[in-house]
């Protein structure tokens, strides 16, 4: 095989691991439908991953008001219904299989013990001189693809997009 | 590199000058060639042997891999300074674009035209790590995050085919270290997902230096692999971090701190399964080059570095107390084979190597056993005879040691 082909050969792979997975990120952000979520912050600062703030989504926990299929074992992929509520969505029902009435929104995630699931959105990347809001109510905003996978598409603090209040938190 | 540029750079060591002396005298001996032939060969040789190393060439190429990460460093702080300023396409336009343009430059450099190879293949390696910045920048502009290190993981097997492409011993190291890196990354995450270890105490220090000495012998497995393909610009770097990494790990494994904890986790099968699964990926590579026909002196390191760390496995589960007097006897045992190996094989790297580790361990055991039952004066004393001793010991040894290794008889 020839050098320049071999080297094209070698080096695509990275580019289209790294494309497909903006390419991913970027359909599921333009497709999606919009869901706020409640979330519980913590810890804003990583040293490998750079500055940003943990924000573990209200509904990891699920309350006793959402009905939970029997018979969910630990590390199974489960399905969580969400309904629309005022300001923020929630859960209502938790299933094994996704639902198939058209116009649900559910969300894909790992069930791991009694009432606690894990979604795998859980990180919101903030600038390294940007103000922390983690002490503050703050909401994910959530883009839900038909298949149940969330990407995080901004955070709102009060009613201000993240980049919106830590410009106004500059300018004082 | 060419091969007649190489050789012109290779300085034979004297063993091999001497032996070709030796295979000279015995042709002109046995009537094969003259006097006359002897010397214009050996006139030759000299001329291609005692050729100045290329230590110019070696300087350029580790002075443009520092410049080619500085490069890569000063770019992605260059973005960073300004990211919050940067809209979503403009960050992913200079993600892809500072990246391949590091690599078209590469190419270009070290390819077509290829005028300055070195410089080339430093912006190549330094392309191989901002693979890993792009996919951190990328994740960082989509918010992702995953539990298990991922990212790492297709950061150092997606650079594996630019390794072989690049031929380099530093696209090696970057590609192994990354390895080692993610290994450790992905085995610790999966301990603390693990719930029966959890009422276990101590396990992860124990467990992650058992894994370290199962990477260790993974590259020895690794060496004999690639040299049974015959890729020797591999084995190298792979036996080196081998040998001295599976003899740390038993030296690490001798002391006595360890023993109360020493296979007292519960379940121990789950606490041993990431050395367990490198230890297995190590037994299929030793199987592999030998069903390619490799035998000799690799072959019989690779075994004997598998072996040893399967035995502390045994041990540790089987007779946990007895851990640090089996350990320091089987490091010992191993310096004994290490420095009959090397002799045998001719190698002062080896008999160094060993020489070395156990100069460490008496001073090690000397320190641990015996320091705080001597009052301070004493324990100078006694550290100070302990160490003239050894440093005349070794002196010894060695010297003799190494009149075998170079041919000179015991």
């Amino acid at each position: 095989m020839k050098r320049p082909l071999a080297f094209l050969l070698c080096v695509a792979p990275q580019f289209l691991v790294v494309a497909a997975v903006a390419a991913r990120e970027e359909v599921a952000l333009r497709s999606g439908v919009e869901v706020r979520l409640e979330v519980r912050p913590i810890d804003p600062m990583s040293l490998f991953s750079g500055r940003y703030i943990s924000v573990p989504l209200a509904i990891q926990r699920l309350d006793k008001t959402v009905h939970i299929e029997p018979g969910i074992e630990p590390d199974q992929t489960v399905y969580v219904r969400l309904v629309r509520g005022e300001p923020c969505w929630s859960a209502i029902g938790v299933t094994r299989e996704p639902p198939h009435a058209t116009g649900d929104v559910f969300l894909r995630g790992t069930w791991l013990d009694t009432n606690r699931v894990s979604y795998g959105i859980d990180t919101f990347y903030i600038p390294e001189d940007g103000a922390d809001p983690s002490r503050l109510a703050l909401t994910a905003v959530v883009r839900v693809t038909r298949d149940g996978r969330g990407v995080i598409e901004d955070l709102l603090v009060g009613n201000q997009t993240y980049a919106q209040w830590n410009a106004a938190q500059k300018s004082r | 590199m060419h091969a007649r540029d190489r050789l012109a750079t290779m300085t034979a060591p004297p063993t091999m000058r001497r032996e070709i002396q030796e295979v000279l005298a015995e042709l002109e001996t046995s009537g094969e060639i003259s006097a006359e032939q002897r010397e214009r060969i050996r006139a030759a040789l000299a001329r291609r042997l005692d050729a100045p190393r290329d230590h110019g060439g070696r300087v350029i190429a580790i002075v443009a891999s520092l410049g080619a990460l500085l490069l890569a460093a000063g770019l992605l702080y260059l973005v960073g300074y300004n990211w919050d300023a940067l809209g979503k396409a403009a960050k992913l336009a200079l993600v892809f674009g500072l990246w391949a343009g590091i690599l078209a430059a590469g190419y270009a450099l070290a390819e077509q035209p290829g005028r300055y190879p070195r410089v080339g293949r430093a912006l190549t390696l330094a392309g191989m790590l901002c693979f890993g910045g792009a996919l951190a920048l990328v994740a960082q502009v989509y918010n992702l995050s995953a539990h298990y290190p991922w990212a790492v993981l297709l950061w150092w097997a997606l650079n594996v085919p630019l390794m072989l492409w690049l031929r380099s011993r530093a696209a090696q190291s970057v590609v192994t270290g990354l390895f080692v890196l993610w290994a450790f990354w992905h085995a610790n995450v999966w301990y603390d997902d693990q719930a029966s270890l959890a009422l276990s105490r101590r396990y992860e220090v124990h467990c992650n230096l058992y894994l370290g000495g199962a990477l260790a012998a993974l590259f020895g497995a690794l060496a004999l692999f690639v040299a049974s393909l015959r890729a020797e610009r591999y084995v190298g770097l792979w036996r080196a971090l081998a040998l001295p990494g599976v003899l740390f790990a038993l030296y690490m494994m001798g002391f006595k701190e360890f023993a109360e904890h020493w296979g007292a986790w519960r379940p121990f099968l789950t606490a041993l399964t990431p050395a367990f699964c490198v230890l297995v990926v190590a037994l299929v590579l030793i199987l592999a080059a030998m069903l390619h026909g490799l035998r000799g002196a690799l072959l019989v390191e690779a075994w004997a570095m598998l072996g040893v760390v399967l035995l502390c496995s045994a041990l540790c589960v089987a007779a946990e107390e007895w851990m640090p007097i089996a350990c320091n006897l089987l490091l010992l045992a191993a310096l004994l084979a290490l420095v009959w190996h090397g002799t045998r094989t001719r190698s002062a790297a080896l008999v160094n190597l060993a020489l070395g580790f156990f100069g460490l361990l008496i001073v090690s055991r000397y320190v641990e056993y015996l320091w705080d039952k001597l009052q301070g004066a004493y324990a100078f004393l006694g550290c100070g005879a302990l160490l003239l001793s050894l440093g005349w010991f070794l002196e010894r040894r060695r010297r003799s040691l190494m009149m075998r290794v170079r041919g000179g008889g015991a």
